[in-house]
């Protein structure tokens, strides 16, 4: 699967828009720079100190100050344009559209909510290729930017101002980003992952989230089910304190992006979560080495 | 010239002059010249602090995935960097150019409130040392120097790993060092005013003055705005406030709003009297006047004015109504216009000159450049979808560090170099000067230029660590590097700085040939300033009065007309 | 105009700033707020009102003080002075007995953002006013020693200014905060 992380490799059709607009300001801009340091450059070698010649005094020219306030002013009223015509297009009006996806940004890490469907998911966000969607934004906490390099338009998610942002994904691959305005401790560890699979592998991604998880069938998943159980972790994870893990077995990434999801790191992240991601709700419970070994299994068995 | 001028008897450097002996002189000082010194001194030891705390999270970003550093001390370092480097380093270096040459370029004995003077520097020394005494109480403010609410209030700043009480420290010294600004911009209007030579019309007063004045209305007018919102803040932290509290109600936009209408002209405030520099540096070493001081000068007051009305595009990522949008974009892009009209008179003022390349010029040529590149980023920044992909990201360091850094930074290394000579009555090195200005330009651009790459290639701000992503890892090593090179660089003024003191050439009154009054008067000024103010006919007296002294006829220092 | 004159003018548009933002923020809230509505519940206009006619007279006593000592006459401008200190003194009682009685009532600044804001932007205001006394007093004291050269002291004509500075303020915060939040 091709792997997004820039801003100059659009997965987009909104983050193309952006991208060529930004494309015409570096155009622009190299060419003013050009002109600046060409004429700085000839200024400096040409009029170097001659010794016996005296520079000329003139101090003014009024047909000059104006060519050099009329030009400008026509490029920067070409940028407003651009400016507003990219705008029009990313981000048109949302009338009363329902959204596809609710994003709630925590410390530090996102809850999803689908709709229609109501599937709760955490951290992984799956996407269809080639549909127009709009994504909801929310804050539990404090400010957070939803900011995926090659989707063109990053949004801030502010407590008590939902907001929104158009999508069309155009390549089916894996999206990498992050959290993107500082946000506590945690914030180097707030990854984003955006899975984009055709639309017939999201409908059954998405039927596959809507059944539970399969009970655990292995005397160590067992245990770990009664660990679960005994150590009260659904007082956070079903409640959405915590991510939701009806499924965490079947993501890629732990802790929001912070470690591969393999089994050994799991254990590690059981082991001391705040030694991994400093500032974490998550305490260290104090697990022995058994326990952590049963809820490694239980959790991995989670597809 | 000199017996003309300097007829008493004066000392020859800074270190012989009896009124500025013992410590208690300096602490009972209310003498503009004692005092710029001591915003000198005290801004360039925060200025290395500042520096220091960039080589740190320089190092700790050498590679991707490092954790030398924990979070915790990472996030403080960041903060304190940029409250540093706005609050304690630059904007105090720029009060104390403003506070030592406004009143001898308009010929004043003194500010026109001495003693206000002094508690404006004193404030701001206390509300400093205030800030960095957080650093005992085992919090410093960890949110970066916007410090944006919630994650001030005391429900998400006080954790096991943090007191909180960092935030605090710095709301009061904020305040503080606020107070002293604003005091200072009051006595930087009041002596343009009122303490001019009685001579000096308001269009034959030099750019340098011009731009400090119109840095003070933007002090004047945009501290109080800070002031304000940390204010609320305190309130909501101390007497549990819900003013951006989200618990209750409360707005954390408005923080935002506040302290950005405070903070877009402040980024004002630190770089318009750096222009006024430039606006003294380049003609005096092109042996020109300046091309088009009317429209410098209202140019100056155009940006001014404009500062007020842009503040949102720091905000074009919260999610606004497209109105907000259309109107602060265009705003924002029109302050190009002003901007570029400088540019363009400076290097119309080196065109047909006849260019001296001491180090003050070079460090102002390499100002026009790199600021070019940081105003054009900015303009970027305009363009609401631009601004949507990159703020937030390493390309907003980039272009902030091109104004401020090859920016600001640039124009003070050419005031010092310009201007030494007239505070200590002795030269700088120009071969160390050199040196330190190629290690600063290469530092510089090897430094910055790369992390507009960084930011489009998906690195955010303020992490203490990142992902391996393709190029990052490439791309940090270069700006570590070359952020070594770029202190050196510093480190070298400040040796020249030290060693000069005792070491360096004697100056003279009048050693670039410079024409506006503080040439006038013996280098060190003696404390009463001028024994006699030359007559002001033109933009430069000087050049007037040595014209005046070769005989009528006789223009063979410079000729032609308009000078 | 003279420097001090000139200062005191431009420390006002300083402050002015700072007052306009407090009270944007009032108004913000006032809306935004549901606790906003509250406040009719709480708050007296008509004892308000009183006090503040107080200051709004002290406004015209100072005019008064500066004009007796143009014209020469110690005892007047003194008298004058002390008439202002009085109506300054009587207002920051009235808010006092005003915060007295709401406090009673449970309001503070940390029970709603009508709490935080009101206490905030008029806590702020009588903190000025405060500060204006404190500096009439000296006034008045050296008035004592100086009889009516006291009224031509630049230091008597920028605290003239910042009073009325203080006054006007309060026009605005009346207006917004006992007139248009409770219409």
């Amino acid at each position: 699967m091709t792997t997004f992380t820039s801003v100059l490799n659009p997965g987009t059709k909104q983050a193309s828009e952006i991208l060529s607009s930004f494309y015409i300001m570096l155009g622009v801009a190299a060419f003013i720079f050009a002109i600046v340091t060409g004429l700085t450059a000839y200024a400096v070698i040409k009029f170097r100190r001659r010794k016996g010649q005296a520079p000329k005094q003139f101090n003014e020219n009024v047909r000059l100050e104006v060519l050099w306030i009329a030009i400008p002013t026509l490029i920067v009223s070409g940028l407003f344009v651009v400016a507003v015509w990219v705008m029009w297009e990313v981000n048109p009006s949302i009338l009363g559209k329902k959204p596809d996806l609710t994003v709630v940004a925590h410390q530090w890490w996102w809850e999803l909510h689908y709709s229609p469907s109501g599937v709760t998911a955490a951290n992984e966000i799956h996407l269809p290729v080639g549909q127009k969607l709009l994504i909801r934004f929310k804050s539990a906490d404090v400010i957070h930017t939803f900011w995926v390099p090659s989707f063109g338009q990053k949004i801030d998610v502010i407590p008590g101002h939902p907001n929104h942002l158009w999508l069309t994904i155009e390549h089916p691959g894996l999206y990498l980003g992050r959290c993107n305005s500082f946000c506590g401790l945690g914030h180097a560890h707030m990854g984003i992952m955006v899975v984009a699979q055709s639309p017939e592998d999201f409908n059954a991604w998405l039927a596959h989230q809507q059944q539970p998880a399969p009970p655990p069938s292995t005397d160590q998943a067992k245990k770990g089910f009664q660990v679960f159980i005994n150590k009260n972790c659904g007082i956070c994870h079903m409640t959405g304190i915590g991510p939701d893990l009806m499924h965490v077995g079947s993501r890629e990434t732990l802790a929001a992006g912070t470690l591969s999801n393999t089994p050994a790191n799991m254990a590690k992240w059981l082991k001391d979560p705040q030694a991994i991601k400093m500032g974490v709700k998550m305490p260290n419970n104090g697990l022995t080495t058994d326990q952590i070994t049963y809820l490694t299994a239980y959790l991995e068995g989670l597809k | 010239m000199n017996n003309e001028t300097s007829a008493s008897k004066t000392a020859e450097s800074i270190l012989d002059v009896l009124e500025y002996k013992g410590l208690l002189s300096w602490i009972s000082s209310v003498d503009h010249k004692q005092i710029g010194i001591m915003y000198f001194v005290t801004s360039l030891l925060f200025l290395l602090v500042g520096v220091s705390e960039a080589m740190v999270m320089r190092t700790q970003l050498i590679k991707p995935n490092n954790h030398l550093l924990s979070p915790v001390t990472y996030n403080q370092v960041f903060s304190m960097h940029g409250t540093t480097m706005v609050f304690l380093a630059v904007m105090p270096l720029l009060i104390g150019f403003m506070i030592y040459f406004v009143p001898l370029m308009i010929g004043a004995r003194d500010m026109a409130f001495p003693r206000m003077n002094a508690l404006g520097y004193w404030l701001y020394l206390m509300g400093g040392l205030l800030l960095y005494f957080s650093f005992f109480t085992g919090d410093t403010l960890h949110m970066g120097w916007s410090a944006y609410a919630p994650l001030t209030e005391t429900n998400y700043s006080m954790n096991k790993y943090m007191i909180g009480t960092g935030v605090d420290y710095w709301i009061i010294g904020i305040l503080l060092t606020g107070a002293g600004s604003i005091m200072s911009s009051i006595n930087i209007l009041a002596t343009v005013a009122f303490l001019r030579t009685p001579d000096m019309k308001l269009n034959l007063v030099p750019l340098f003055v011009w731009m400090s004045a119109a840095n003070a209305v933007l002090i004047l007018l945009a501290v109080p705005a800070l002031n304000v919102a940390l204010v609320m803040l305190f309130i909501d932290r101390h007497l549990h406030g819900f003013f951006f509290n989200p618990v209750a109600g409360g707005e954390p936009l408005l923080w935002e709003h506040y302290f950005w209408f405070f903070g877009h002209p402040e980024v004002y405030i630190l770089i318009l009297p750096g222009f006024g520099i430039i606006s003294e540096v380049i003609p005096v070493f092109s042996q020109k006047p300046i091309f088009g001081y009317a429209f410098l000068a209202v140019a100056t007051i155009a940006i001014a004015f404009l500062s007020f009305g842009v503040w949102a595009h720091h905000m074009f990522a919260t999610g606004m109504d497209r109105t907000v949008y259309y109107v602060f974009a265009l705003a924002s892009m029109l302050i190009a216009i002003p901007t570029g009209v400088k540019i363009f008179n400076w290097i119309a003022t080196m065109w047909g000159g006849s260019i001296k390349f001491e180090t003050a010029m070079m460090f102002a040529v390499a100002f026009i450049m790199q600021f070019t590149i940081g105003g054009l980023s900015g303009v970027a920044f305009a363009t609401v979808p631009i601004d949507w992909a990159l703020t937030h990201t390493y390309f907003v360091v980039a272009h902030f560090h091109y104004t401020l850094l090859g920016g600001t930074l640039f124009t003070v290394m050419a005031g010092f170099y310009y201007w030494y000579p007239k505070i200590t009555g002795r030269m700088l090195s120009e071969m160390l000067g050199k040196i330190q200005f190629w290690l600063m330009v290469i530092g510089f651009n090897g430094t910055f230029f790369i992390l507009f790459f960084a930011g489009l290639e998906g690195m955010p701000r303020r992490v203490y660590t990142y992902r391996n992503l393709p190029y990052l890892a490439n791309i940090n090593l270069i700006s570590s590097l070359s952020a070594y090179v770029l202190a050196l660089g510093i480190l070298l003024f400040f040796i020249n700085l030290v060693v000069s003191l005792k070491k360096g050439k004697l100056a003279g009154d009048n050693p670039w040939d410079g024409w506006t009054l503080e040439w006038a008067t013996t280098s060190p000024p003696p404390p009463h300033n001028f024994d006699r103010i030359p007559p002001v006919r033109s933009l430069r007296p000087l050049l007037d009065l040595k014209r005046e002294r070769a005989g009528a006829g006789a223009l063979d220092f410079y000729e032609g007309e308009n000078g | 105009m003279n420097k001090v004159r000139f200062g005191m003018l431009l420390f006002v548009a300083s402050e002015s700033v700072f007052f306009i933002l407090l009270m944007i923020a009032y108004m913000v809230y006032h809306v935004s707020s549901p606790s906003g509505a509250d406040a009719s519940r709480y708050l007296d206009v008509t004892r308000t009102a009183v006090f503040s006619a107080a200051l709004f007279a002290s406004s015209f006593t100072i005019w008064q003080a500066g004009i007796k000592s143009r014209t020469g006459s110690p005892r007047a401008t003194l008298a004058w002075i002390a008439a202002t200190i009085v109506l300054g003194t009587a207002f920051l009682v009235g808010e006092g007995t005003e915060y007295t009685d709401i406090i009673s009532k449970g309001i503070t600044v940390n029970r709603d953002l009508f709490g935080t804001t009101f206490f905030t932007l008029t806590g702020f205001h009588g903190l000025h006013v405060f500060v204006g006394l404190v500096l009439l007093s000296s006034l008045f004291g050296i008035g004592l020693k100086r009889g009516a050269g006291v009224g031509r002291l630049p230091a008597f004509e920028s605290v003239t200014i910042y009073w009325h500075f203080v006054d006007t303020v309060w026009i605005f915060i009346f207006t917004i905060v006992y007139l248009w939040a409770l219409r």
